[in-house]
């Protein structure tokens, strides 16, 4: 037996059950990975749905919002490792790539920018803040964030304020810096 | 009604109703300057992350689930069905060196310096006592093995990022030269112990201030389980209290001064001792624990690591097998001596005061104890 039904077995869970969450889950965790890594999105999804698939969380988890927390963490894994590895000219062509290959031809060069903006800042926030940011933009409510983050729903609203603060404060230093028009 | 928290804040910035906030926010010109900068920040956050969603759309047959499914299938599970087969695709060799850094960065996590101090949620800690204990790499649960090199993100070479987010220099920072001790000292800020003018024979060649250090790691238990679960290491326990847990080492300025050529001579090192701080959340008795108890552990390892009876007090130094190493004493402090198996080098490090200092490099176990126990402190 393969290690990954092994795993699911002894949730006392079937193979099947995996396929019937990544039918469910699987446009949701690339439409935000999409969001956030342009065209690298299918591998990270894979990858996200690779760990459900190895490891399973409990039977009576919240999946969804497990997901979301291990695919936001790949995403934000993904844009940091991409932004050491490649410094600034491989983040603009990585874009540049994702928007030459999938993107739509009206997305204007402004557009571009301010999405690797953002992607930027991203990266270099704090992990947890960003996750909290990215997850509650989809939509997570504050049971699900609280679970998926493995924090206290009373906390949320806190955590949410800090991240968007640091969003804030990391976006503006880029504009005073000049990194945006 | 006492100042409504930020979390109260944000959720009437963002169109929640309570009637006391907004009664208070009303009246307090704090709070309404806190719930302005808060409202601001959300907006802006929600703005711009809107805008990551414009003018791109995926392929709609990249998002069809079930098509997706499919390729999911054929890519990442039929081919590599068994654990091994998964194992050689994603290439072995940042896998199992990860499996060894496990056991390494648990190893540095039960070090266990001094609790010197409570800043807030965190723990410090600082090194204060010494152990070695030697590692068989061959011995350990997941082998080290050559990597096939093939497709994943590392290509034979260890990903830092394979447990977690590591954040801070990729490398260390380059030392500065000084002309002198004074010259040192006027740069990180306290008097510098002196070793005289010889070492081993070799005389005193260069001075340098080393940059401060600061980094922190953020575990992905996730991660870790699925590299483990990948290598095959499956009954390896990942202790979830580490999950998204960041901690941090910080390093103050230390003084490095060469005997002879850097080459072929002596190092004496000197500096402020490093900080560990421990997140809220990890205890590190039930860290240890969980050590202790992966499978297949050599032991001879938990053996050695059982005897540290102080270990909250006891810096735990891996040396390959093959070196030797001796507790000794440096003039009433704790050190430790390690002598290369070869018996072509040595190195002697103690502490004292907060401080930890080291002699070593092309030097005999005596000598670099005689030298250790000469330094002079200022």
């Amino acid at each position: 037996m393969a290690v990954s039904e092994a795993a699911w077995a002894a949730g006392g869970q079937q193979p099947q059950d995996f396929d019937a969450l990544f039918l469910a889950h699987w446009a949701e965790v690339y439409r935000l990975l999409y969001r956030m890594l342009g065209d690298e999105a299918e591998d990270a999804a894979q990858e996200v749905f690779l760990k459900l698939h190895l490891k399973p969380p409990r039977p009576d988890s919240n999946h969804r919002a497990w997901l979301y927390k291990v695919a936001t963490r790949e995403g934000l894994n993904r844009l940091r490792s991409r932004g050491r590895q490649d410094g600034l000219l491989g983040r603009v062509k990585a874009l540049l790539g994702s928007q030459d290959s999938e993107a739509s031809p009206q997305a204007s060069a402004e557009l571009r920018d301010d999405q690797r903006a953002v992607r930027e800042v991203l990266a270099r926030m704090r992990p947890l803040y960003a996750q909290v940011l990215l997850l509650r933009h989809e939509g997570l409510e504050y049971a699900e964030l609280a679970e998926a983050l493995q924090v206290s729903k009373a906390s949320v609203g806190t955590l949410l304020a800090r991240a968007e603060q640091q969003f804030a404060k990391l976006y503006g230093d880029g504009e005073a810096g000049g990194g945006r028009q | 009604m006492r100042h409504p928290s930020e979390g109260d804040l944000r959720a009437r910035a963002t169109g929640g109703e309570d009637a006391q906030v907004r009664e208070h926010v009303r009246g307090c010109a704090r709070c309404e300057a806190h719930l302005t900068q808060i409202e601001r920040a959300a907006g802006l956050a929600k703005a711009r992350l809107d805008g990551l969603g414009r003018g791109v759309q995926p392929n709609a047959p990249t998002v069809d689930p079930a098509k997706a499914l499919q390729r999911f299938k054929a890519t990442r599970v039929e081919r590599n069905i068994g654990m091994t087969e998964f194992g050689k695709r994603r290439s072995l060799r940042p896998v199992l060196a990860g499996g060894t850094l496990v056991v390494a960065l648990l190893a540095a996590l039960l070090i266990s310096p001094v609790r010197s101090a409570a800043i807030g949620l965190f723990d410090v800690f600082r090194v204060e006592k010494f152990a070695v204990i030697t590692v068989d790499p061959s011995k350990l649960p997941v082998k080290m093995g050559e990597g096939s090199g093939g497709g994943h993100k590392g290509h034979g070479k260890l990903d830092i990022n394979a447990f977690g987010t590591y954040e801070g220099p990729m490398k260390p920072e380059k030392a500065q030269e000084v002309g002198s001790l004074e010259e040192a000292e006027e740069v990180v800020g306290y008097a510098p112990a002196t070793a005289g003018a010889t070492l081993g024979g070799k005389s005193l060649s260069k001075t340098y201030v080393s940059k401060p250090f600061s980094g922190s790691y953020t575990f992905d238990t996730d991660e870790i389980r699925a590299r483990l679960d990948a290598a095959g290491a499956t009954s390896i326990k990942v202790p979830e209290q580490l999950d998204n847990k960041t901690f941090m080492l910080t390093a103050g300025r230390g003084v490095v001064q060469v005997y002879g050529t850097e080459k072929d001579g002596v190092l004496f090192a000197q500096g402020p001792s490093p900080e560990l701080t421990i997140p809220e959340g990890v205890d590190m008795d039930y860290l240890r624990q969980d050590f202790l108890m992966i499978p297949g552990l050599p032991a001879d390892l938990v053996a050695q690591i059982k005897e540290i009876e102080d270990w909250k007090h006891t810096l735990i130094i891996p040396v390959p097998a093959g070196g030797s190493s001796q507790d000794v004493k440096i003039n009433g402090s704790e050190g430790v001596l390690i002598s290369d198996p070869e018996g072509e080098g040595s190195f002697v490090i103690w502490q004292r005061d907060g401080k930890l200092y080291a002699i070593g490099g092309g030097i005999s176990g005596p000598e670099a104890l005689a030298a250790a126990r000469a330094v002079e402190y200022r």
